[in-house]
């Protein structure tokens, strides 16, 4: 059964001249339970808008979407998401932080003080709990940010570039590091990125999004086993393919 | 030859203590220094005025010994004037917290409720708090009129930095709530009102500011006795020009005092806000 599904989901968007703008244009989406999907496309095609939708912080013009057969309409708990900016609470430490979720969630203090740890440990900030935003670096704040998504235990994250804005090195670090703790815990990913690179690191699906309006041109499965070697054949292989779809894709 | 050796052996610990000690006299050099700029150009303004109404820093500087250690007219000191004062200033203040910072945050957070009762709210703003003083002489009695005239000084900069501060959570992080489940509740007592908590602040030292400057005003109602503002007006009667320098001097650095205090607290309670300066 699936996870999550798309059907025929349509966006408009009013410019303030008036004009209506056609964002995502019929998009049907099955994800199964586990997998783990990457969403490609240039700026502007909609992908953050996709995702954006899918989290239920915006509503589209049309169609609907099933997170275990429950309609989407508001944002909720078991659908975690991690933006392209970090977005940590600048008051908070990394502690209070990541602990944010489950304090709404009002579990006993007790409880929360063991997820909290735990999720740090996962993301390696153990020794920085007690820091505050500003005094870590960008990919700290990323990987805390993480372990705030994951706290909830949620079974669908959705992932809008969160390592867009990190450094080449950092980036692949952090790419196999989410790979370690989505093997383990098995959830539901879709994954917005612009780096074909990433894409074919992490996913075992694809999609090539064409822009003006958004839309799914292909979609490419790649089997191969992981971690993955970005000088195999196979790795270069399915990524010139998937550029050359991205490229042709207008 | 075992000189040199002890000579290192000397912990660098140590070496902190004498810099910080000259750091602080090097501070307090420069600041006896501008002040006796300061007493200079102003001995230099009398010396050339010449006149009776105009005291010298000496004269200032005795009659401020006499309030300190005398009293005045009626006996109390200038240190009981001063701590009279501050009580009712902090008491004002206080109120103006109380209404302020809910108003603030209704409004901010209700902006239709704002736009609504703006027409009304906003030209009482303008209305200086002297321009009270009739009508509280006639409506209120005791340290009542005291409260109300710094009252309406300091709640209104508490009332519109509060406003604002609530519109200061980034929507970014408004929609992190929303994605981990924030009620609007939570939305508003965890991520509102944590990020307007240094506009917040920042609206009240404004306020104790505004407020400290208004004790002359008040005070000058009568119905209560003793205060900075009590001696301001009455040897003012008496023109004797140069007590009133020494009280003007004694209120504006007690108001300088205050806004310090103020500006380490807001540093000791928003470490995350690395741009407090001024």
């Amino acid at each position: 059964m699936s996870k999550i599904i798309l059907r025929n989901l349509f966006k408009n968007f009013t410019t303030t001249q008036g004009e209506l703008v056609s964002v995502l244009e019929g998009i049907n989406l099955e994800v199964a339970d586990g997998e783990f999907v990457c969403l490609v496309g240039k700026s502007g095609c909609g992908k953050t808008t996709l995702l954006r939708i899918i989290a239920g912080l915006e509503q589209p013009s049309a169609g609907e979407i099933l997170i275990d057969n429950n309609l989407v309409k508001k944002p909720d708990p078991l659908i975690g998401m991690v933006f392209q900016e970090d977005r940590l609470f600048p008051w908070r430490t990394v502690r209070r932080n990541v602990e944010f979720g489950l304090e709404l969630r009002k579990m006993a203090k007790h409880y929360r003080q063991q997820a909290v740890e735990k999720y740090l440990r996962l993301v390696g900030l153990e020794s920085f709990a007690d820091a505050l935003p500003y005094e870590l670096s960008g990919g700290m704040k990323q990987r805390a940010a993480i372990a705030r998504a994951l706290v909830n235990e949620p079974d669908v994250i959705l992932m809008d570039e969160p390592f867009g804005a990190l450094d080449a090195q950092t980036r692949n670090q952090m790419q196999e590091e989410l790979l370690e703790i989505w093997v383990h815990r098995s959830r539901t990913v879709l994954f917005v990125t612009h780096s074909v690179d990433e894409a074919v690191m992490l996913a075992d699906r694809v999609l090539v999004l064409a822009p003006h309006p958004g839309r799914i041109q292909c979609e490419y499965r790649l089997s191969m086993p992981r971690p993955r070697d970005r000088l195999s054949n196979e790795f270069i292989k399915s990524r010139r393919e998937i550029l050359e779809a991205l490229n042709k894709a207008r | 030859m075992a000189l040199p050796t002890r000579f290192e052996s000397v912990p660098i610990g140590l070496s902190r203590k004498p810099k910080f000690a000259l750091a602080m006299l090097s501070a307090t050099g420069l600041f006896a220094a501008k002040l006796s700029v300061l007493i200079l150009f102003w001995q230099g303004i009398v010396l050339v005025v010449h006149s009776v109404f105009i005291p010298s820093p000496v004269q200032v500087w005795n009659a401020f010994w006499r309030l300190t250690l005398q009293g005045d007219m009626q006996g109390y000191t200038l240190f009981q004037a001063a701590w009279v004062s501050l009580l009712r200033v902090l008491r004002g203040f206080g109120l103006a917290l109380l209404a302020g910072i809910p108003i603030g945050v209704i409004f901010g957070l209700w902006n239709k409720v704002y736009t609504w009762v703006k027409p009304l709210v906003e030209p009482v703003r303008f209305i200086p708090p002297l321009a009270w003083v009739p009508l509280v002489i006639i409506l209120l009695k005791g340290e009542n009129r005291y409260t109300f005239i710094i009252w309406i000084g300091a709640v209104f900069p508490i009332l519109i930095t509060t406003m604002s501060g609530v519109n200061a959570l980034e929507k970014n992080c408004w929609e992190v709530g929303q994605v981990l489940g924030a009620s609007r509740w939570q939305a508003v007592t965890k991520l509102v009102i944590p990020a307007a908590a240094p506009h917040m602040f920042a609206g009240a030292r404004l306020g104790l500011g505004v407020g400290w400057a208004c004790i002359v005003a008040a005070e000058m109602i009568g119905g209560g006795v003793a205060g900075l503002g009590n001696l301001i007006i009455n040897y003012g009667q008496l023109l004797q020009i140069d007590a009133v320098v020494a009280v003007m001097i004694v209120i504006g650095v007690l108001g300088y005092l205050l806004n310090e205090i103020l500006i380490l607290a807001e540093k000791k309670l928003f470490p995350w806000r690395r741009d407090i300066k001024f």
